[in-house]
């Protein structure tokens, strides 16, 4: 007791001391342009105490008389000031350089000084987060970071964006990257009904068309407000400490918190976005539906006739005739302009008028603040946005809330919750009589969609018959009355539905709520430990309805589905650091962690098939309902390690490790270890490089890691199947029974021996600050090898079993990442000039797949026509189908074989002298959707408030399958068979194939092996060849496989920000206003929409094009005020 | 405090990675699949087998012989090419995997659950069920595999089977009809046994076991050319077997959407492939004016294909309505073997023409033809002739060929036996045997034996 009294007087003497040998400073502190810089902190260098900034600028500290005060504010180079003999201190920050020094966040959101990392990782900050104005903040990271892969599918509101970290390692299982929101997992599926067909199918009465609209992925429901920075770990040593979750890479995403000992703030954002859609296919205007008559003249057959053609007259030869009896054209009937009944020359309609101006409107306020302890930030944010398709729409609210208090010295708490509520009208989209663009682009010229109506959206006579109508018949078409409520399309009642029957009585609701969040615990119980522990979690239920009324054509008598997403997954994560400092120049650290985490999901679907009351579209409305349930639970646990060790400033190696376990491997398998090493090496730290202006920084460094993924949720076991289907190949429907059996639509059976995927991976690169930072540059190099890739592979049957997983397939992937970020013009005036270029290679490889497997279906139509494949000896994701014969059968870049059979009775009649039918030829790999290389340029110039802001991304090479070319060239659409009948001498050499399917030519009426002389044989650009030749569906698929390289003006925007000077006036903080364009003009060869589509949306298979929806550019306006 | 909370951080730090240990309690049952039952009840499965089989037989494997057999003529596409052999490894994929799979794998799963539970009755239907399928793979390709098959899934098992000898193969299917007819006649009473769920024979046990007697006589009169004792062996389990056409085993489609005829489903889903009444025994049947032919036959719907009433092809209602039989072995067939192994066995000309004119009989009743058409068609063709053997089992099998009308024993007759005499319809000779698929090629090839189209001959085809 009386020790203790003797330390506390001790102790209250000794503040006494240091309380004497203090003064209080004053000051003020402003950026650049003289004003006020709030919220800059001033701390005493190796002391405690610490003071921040008020809104004027002025501060206030009692600091010992000796010592030196830090100034410093994020985004500005830190100052610092001796005070031993001022009172009074004047300070202007400038704004920080893209310093090498900056912090980013690591996995497991520890944060670590950029110079030390041994790995590439790139940040992308908020203010370049909030551009575009569309709310999905994946769709941001566009082009703003190299090994970087964003395809946002569509323009459709909602619609899903692609995400992919340098290249892809497993064949069916996810390859995005883990998106991490303060240190926890959260979900980013894309939860579609029908995964096996990634999210479209080929359409007919048979399939279910719930997977048919563009698939969401969970990733766009961020508010990109609420983030701070997204840190992109590229590679798998950056990730290894993540284990399987993070094997494809991670995005760690960090959100805006209030910081302790800050003044309140609120922020209000407010942006209005108008969109309009992007290019479009080509469509011919000047021949009206029909086809050529037993006398091969075109001839004018009207929607009565069922009629898919444009292969009919001219329309400058056409009149309507006026009358008001045709059902489906108020013009009258279409007579040829000889006809003396026609009245007015017939003119074309224009399929675009159907789309709209889309608006997006996204309002956004924030406060945040704290007091000397703790710290808090709110935020609410709405995105309201109507798509350039009638109808489409979606609306997304989003509540944050987070903060942090410093409960005692050791003890920081912290916690964040947010809540997500969206709802999405989705139209149906692809190879489905329901797809909006496979309606309006098979319509032909002569028929009006919208019937001439001014308000053709909301009037159902526009695509209807409300109250049935008489047609009175025509010679070969007896007259008939239509039933009211059939619908009114250019092939009569249906067969592909009307656009605007489409928005109207095919509805797709998906409605939200969805909770995330984490509480966190910091505890330092001595200065050298650390313990973290932080529980996160994200729940979301996502209910999705799509009803298809009564008359549509996929579901005549009517449907309604109710499909339920429950999602819920839980992250909890205990990390232990120690740190210890051996000497003045060995610093070391030591973590020690745990994670476990465990995934729920749970679907059902409700099916209800056939409606008693038309156009009331509710479940129990049906007249026969199927039920379905599916539940999917996966746990895995960890422990992990990593130690670090610095030398001086100059040398950093990391060794990390993680031992997993994983429920879904069997458990003789299911611990698997990943370690990873990187190195950094701060070469000019060495003192012979020292304080180098022109090289002020350098860097080496290298990393091997290895990582991997776990098996899908319950593939080990052979379960039995019910209801129990197979079918012949001959028999489309074969048999079906609800009791139980083994089928073979059980694409795999169960493997009890299954291992977790592998991925070894070496990096090396290089960072460089050049002329004091003005000018930075990163290059990375890597390879990586993945191996024991699980994949569903083909057994001999007679195990009894078709299938199987196997951990059978290897795949490698190598690539170059190059960042050179650059300030050409930084002058004391305030003028500043960025420029960054991102650049990056990947080159992707399929090594095997599975013994006897060379190919493997990942998305398309099968059975060889237009699909995605993987295939040994290629990259992944190639497209693979039939050809066209050339002279050279597997050579595509060999000459054509011209026909030299003038009746040729398979090749027909009037294929002489025109490219052998294509379609026949050999099925072969045909296009690659992988780009040879990915770039883009942002430039940033700003002066005295003014920014312009530029980004161009470039996309060199990778095909599209653009299979919509290929079906409205075969119907007569497309814009090129404007040319239909202008004679041509084709270019190729005569032959044919014979009965073998081998090239031969006639050679004096004798067929020769090989292919002959070149072609000398008149002939034309005619029906016949556009049908079988000259399209990808009718004919050879490399026909419409096009280049889908782009360079694209992605971004523009001009930004205002009132001075600083006049804002501390007005109480302001901040106040600019932006005006912004994106996607304002795309270069490309490309011949249908905006080449970065997506029909499969956030899925493996990517490059294809089959009626997918437009995309969308947009200009906007955004207003951003700070109180 | 601080230590306090410190003492609270360990405690937790310290339980939580216990319990992590405990990874027992932690993935217990995580992994198993609540969305599936992992087994179920016999009573389940033997309609799934039941039906596949009648699927698979009535689709790819009906439609392999009858082409070969010119029951049925290829009119286009795939049949056409079938029909001319431009056949490939790749033509048999889905009959085999059919078979394979969705058919034997539910036959020999419905055994093992019925063995493990004691249930002798499913435990005696699920041989028979195997017995036979297995007979008739036997009978198309030769050496197949079966000691190893069926086990992809199970522990110790393979997805590379061997492929066993043919001879050997017939010999293990006699044993597999003994133990099923054993287990048969020791089902039990107090344990489950097949009932309505069982789509052949509604739980007839005393009809299973005929139909095992049939199968084993199916394997003697296969090998009984030029060998007595195979003819005996045969007669002795004809006598065991179906006493009419109350007996025959087959399995009656409902035509109900989901369980349809395979020769309906196909030609209405392929019209035009395959035309019935330019097959070479319809234009014989035609030329004979043989009664039957308007029953299997609707020559005005062939070459339209337009099917009013849904006569695709020209085959009518009795074996091609959606709800028509698939049949397995039937009484008639029977009949038609006692009169050859009569033969076989002992020259017994007399007893043979009986048992072939009794054939004939019951065939035309079950088809329904009229009474008196009977008696003049019997009256016309009932007589054996009496110069050899070969030329009364040569007549016997002219009229079994007419018998076996798309069952695929049909073109095993032709093989034994040269009758009808047939012209090969394409390249070489007429096929003797079905290549096996590209998918043991590409999948099992250390173990798959080269094939052609004639070689190697099944051992029985000498």
């Amino acid at each position: 007791m009386r020790k203790h009294l003797l330390s506390t007087i001790l102790f209250l003497s000794f503040a006494v001391i240091v309380q004497a040998q203090t003064k209080e400073v004053t000051g003020k502190v402003t950026d650049s342009t003289g004003a006020p810089l709030a919220g800059a902190s001033v701390n005493i260098k190796g002391g405690r105490g610490g003071t921040s900034v008020g809104t004027d600028g002025t501060f206030r500290i009692t600091a010992p008389s000796n010592s030196t005060l830090v100034i410093s504010a994020i985004g500005f180079d830190s100052k610092e000031v001796r005070i031993a003999n001022v009172s009074d201190i004047s300070v202007r920050l400038m704004i920080a350089n893209r310093t090498l020094n900056e912090v980013v966040v690591t996995a497991l959101g520890i944060r670590k000084e950029k110079r030390s990392l041994g790995y590439a990782a790139q940040t992308i900050n908020s203010d370049e987060l909030n551009k575009s104005g569309t709310g999905n903040p994946l769709n941001e990271l566009s082009g703003k970071a190299s090994g970087l892969t964003v395809i946002n599918s569509a323009g459709d509101p909602g619609s899903g964006t692609f995400v992919l970290l340098r290249g892809v390692t497993s064949v069916t299982g996810n390859n995005q990257p883990l998106m991490v929101v303060d240190g926890v997992p959260i979900d980013n599926s894309s939860n579609n009904y029908d995964p096996q067909f990634n999210g479209f199918q080929a359409g007919g009465a048979n399939a279910d068309l719930l997977g048919a609209t563009q698939p969401t992925n969970r990733g766009i429901d961020l508010n990109p407000n609420d983030i701070e920075s997204v840190t992109l770990l590229k590679g798998p040593a950056a990730t290894a400490l993540y284990g399987i979750q993070a094997a494809s890479g991670a995005l760690v995403i960090t959100t805006k918190k209030g910081a302790a000992g800050k003044h309140g703030t609120v922020t209000f954002n407010s942006s209005v976005t108008w969109d309009r859609h992007s290019q479009m296919p080509g469509l011919q205007n000047k021949f009206a539906q029909g086809d050529a008559d037993a006398n091969g003249i075109p001839t004018y057959q009207g929607p009565w006739s069922g009629q898919p053609f444009s292969w009919g007259p001219a329309i400058a030869d056409l009149k309507w005739d006026g009358s008001s009896n045709n059902p489906w054209d108020k013009h009258g009937f279409i007579v040829d302009k000889s006809d003396p009944t026609g009245k007015t020359p017939v003119t074309a309609y224009n399929p675009y008028d159907f789309f709209q101006t889309g608006h997006t409107y996204e309002n956004n306020v924030a406060a945040a603040g704290g007091n000397a302890e703790s710290g808090y930030r709110m935020s609410l944010g709405n995105l309201d946005q109507s798509g350039i398709i009638p109808k489409a729409h979606y609306i997304k609210t989003t509540i944050s809330l987070s903060g942090q208090s410093k409960i005692s010295n050791k003890l920081n708490v912290s916690g964040g919750i947010n809540y997500i509520k969206s709802s999405n009208y989705k139209v149906q989209q692809g190879s489905n009589t329901s797809g909006i663009m496979l309606g309006l682009l098979r319509t032909s010229p002569t028929f009006d969609n919208s019937n001439g109506v001014s308000d053709p959206v909301n009037d159902p006579t526009a695509y209807s018959f409300p109250n049935g109508a008489v047609f009175p018949g025509l010679p070969g078409y007896p007259a008939k009355t239509i039933a009211p409520g059939n619908q009114r399309s250019y092939r009569g009642t249906g067969s592909y539905d009307n656009p605007y029957w489409t928005i109207n009585k095919n509805p797709f609701n998906s409605y939200l709520d969805r909770v995330f969040g984490y509480g966190a615990l910091s505890y330092q119980p001595v200065d050298w430990i650390t313990v973290n522990y932080r529980l996160g979690g994200d729940v979301y239920t996502q209910r999705d309805k799509n009803a298809f009324d009564v008359h549509t054509s996929a579901y005549k008598t009517g449907s309604v589905f109710l499909i339920n997403y429950q999602n819920s997954q839980y992250n909890s994560d205990l990390t232990v650091t120690f740190k210890h400092k051996f000497g003045e120049d060995l610093t070391t650290s030591l973590l020690l962690g745990h994670n476990y985490f465990e995934l729920t999901s749970n679907t059902t679907l409700t099916k209800g098939i056939g409606l008693n009351v038309p156009g009331f579209l509710d479940i129990s409305n049906a007249q026969t309902l199927t039920n379905t349930e599916s539940t999917g639970r996966k746990k895995t646990m960890a422990f992990f390690g990593d130690f670090e060790l610095a030398y001086r400033s100059m040398l950093y190696l990391s060794v990390t490790g993680r031992r997993e376990e994983s429920s879904t491997l069997p458990s003789i398998n299911n611990v698997f270890f990943y370690p990873s090493a990187s190195l950094g090496w701060v070469f000019t730290e060495l003192e012979s490089l020292k304080g180098n202006n022109l090289l002020s920084f350098g860097k080496l460094r290298a990393s091997v890691a290895q990582v991997g993924k776990d098996a899908p949720i319950y593939a080990l076991t052979t379960p039995f199947s019910s209801p129990f289907a197979f079918t012949d190949g001959f028999a489309t429907n074969g048999v079906t029974l609800n009791s139980f059996g083994i089928s073979t639509n059980i694409a795999s059976i169960g493997n009890p021996d299954l291992k977790p995927e592998k991925t070894v991976s070496y990096e090396g690169g290089v960072d460089l600050g050049i002329l004091k930072d003005r000018i930075t540059f990163n290059g990375t190099y890597y390879y990586s090898k993945s191996t024991d890739v699980i994949l569903p592979a083909s057994i001999s049957y007679t195990s009894g079993f078709a299938g199987q997983l196997l951990n059978a397939a290897t795949l490698t992937n190598k690539g170059v990442e190059l960042t050179l970020n650059t300030t050409p013009i930084k002058s004391p005036s305030g003028l500043r000039w960025d420029l960054n270029f991102n650049w990056s290679h990947n080159a992707n490889k399929v090594v095997s797949l599975a013994k006897g497997l060379d190919r493997l279906l990942l998305a398309g139509f099968g059975a060889g026509e237009f699909e995605i494949d993987a295939v040994v000896g290629h990259p992944f994701g190639v497209i693979y189908g039939n050809t066209t014969p050339h002279s050279s059968l597997m050579d595509l870049k060999s000459p054509l074989l011209i026909s030299d059979v003038p009746n040729d009775p398979v090749n027909g009649v009037f294929g002489y002298g025109q490219p052998v039918y294509g379609g026949v030829g050999p099925n072969q790999v045909i296009g690659n959707p992988n780009p040879k290389w990915l770039g883009s340029v942002a430039s940033n110039l700003s002066y005295k408030g003014l920014t312009l802001g530029v980004q161009v991304n470039i996309k060199h090479g990778g095909n599209v399958m653009n299979g919509t070319r290929g079906a409205i060239t075969l119907r007569g659409l497309a814009k090129q068979t404007e040319n239909r009948g202008t004679p041509t001498v084709f270019k190729g050499l005569l032959g044919h194939l014979d009965g073998s399917g081998n090239v031969v030519h006639y050679d004096g009426g004798v067929e020769k092996p090989g292919p002959g002389a070149a072609n000398s044989i008149q002939s034309a650009y005619d029906e016949n060849y556009w049908q079988n030749v000259g399209n990808s569906v009718g004919g050879g698929q490399e026909v419409d496989v096009e280049d889908g390289g782009y360079t694209k003006l992605r971004q523009v925007s001009l930004t205002y920000d009132l001075p600083k000077s006049i804002l501390s006036k007005m109480k302001f903080s901040a106040l600019s206003l932006t005006f912004f364009a994106n996607n304002l003009h795309t270069w490309t060869k490309y011949d249908g929409v905006d080449p970065e589509t997506s029909l499969s949306g956030p899925a493996n298979a990517q490059g294809m094009d089959f009626f997918n929806n437009p995309g969308a550019k947009s200009y906007g306006i955004r207003l951003n005020v700070g109180l | 405090m601080s230590l306090y909370k410190l003492k609270i951080f360990a405690i937790l730090g310290v339980a939580m990675i216990f319990a992590g240990s405990c990874k027992k309690s932690y993935f217990a049952n995580v992994n198993n699949n609540p969305n599936v039952v992992p087994t179920v009840a016999p009573n389940l499965v033997l309609p799934s087998a039941e039906i596949a089989l009648g699927f698979t037989q009535s689709g790819d494997f009906s439609r392999y012989a009858s082409l070969i057999s010119q029951q049925t003529f290829g009119a286009s596409n795939q049949s056409k090419s079938f029909y001319i052999y431009s056949i490939n490894a790749g033509t048999f994929e889905n009959g085999w995997g059919d078979i394979y799979t969705s058919t034997m794998e539910n036959i020999v799963t419905l055994r093992q659950i019925a063995d493990g539970k004691g249930f002798n009755a499913y435990s005696g239907v699920s041989r028979i069920l195997l017995a036979y399928c297995m007979q008739m793979v036997v009978d198309m390709w030769g050496k197949v595999p079966y000691s190893q098959a069926f086990s992809g899934n199970l522990t110790g098992g393979t997805i590379t089977p061997k492929f066993d000898d043919d001879k050997a193969l017939y010999d293990s299917i006699a044993l597999l009809v003994d133990n099923g007819i054993a287990r048969l006649n020791n089902a039990g009473s107090d344990v489950l046994v097949p009932g309505a769920d069982d789509v052949i024979y509604g739980g007839d046990l005393a009809k299973w076991a005929k139909f095992g007697h049939a199968v084993k006589a199916r394997l003697y009169i296969h090998q009984s050319k030029g060998t007595p004792a195979m003819a005996s062996n045969a007669l002795t389990e004809i006598a065991a077997s179906f006493s009419s056409n109350a007996d025959n085993a087959q399995y009656k489609f409902l035509g109900d959407g989901n369980t349809e005829n395979g020769w309906y489903q196909m030609l209405k889903d392929r019209q035009k492939y395959i035309s019935f009444t330019n097959s070479t025994m319809a234009l014989a049947m035609s030329a004979s004016n043989d009664p039957r032919y308007d029953v299997f036959f609707d020559p005005a719907n062939d070459a339209s294909g337009a099917g009013s009433g849904n006569h695709f092809g020209g085959l009518a209602d009795y074996y091609g309505a959606n709800d028509a039989p698939v049949e397995f072995i039937t009484y008639d067939e029977l009949l038609f073997m006692k009169a050859e192994a009569a033969l076989r066995a002992s020259s017994d000309y007399t007893n043979a023409q009986i048992y072939y004119r009794a054939a004939i009989n019951a065939n035309m009743t079950k088809l329904g033809v009229a009474p008196a058409d009977i008696t003049t068609y019997v009256a016309a063709n009932g007589t054996l002739p009496v110069t050899s053997v070969d030329a009364a089992v040569a007549k016997v099998a002219s009229q079994e060929f007419i018998g076996l009308f798309l069952n695929p024993e049909a073109w095993v007759l032709y093989r034994r036996t040269g009758v009808p005499a047939l012209s090969a319809t394409g390249p070489g000779a007429v096929p003797r045997r079905l290549i096996y698929p590209q998918s043991e090629y590409s999948l099992n090839a250390a173990n798959v034996p080269a094939s052609t189209l004639s070689t190697p001959a099944i051992f029985w085809d000498k």
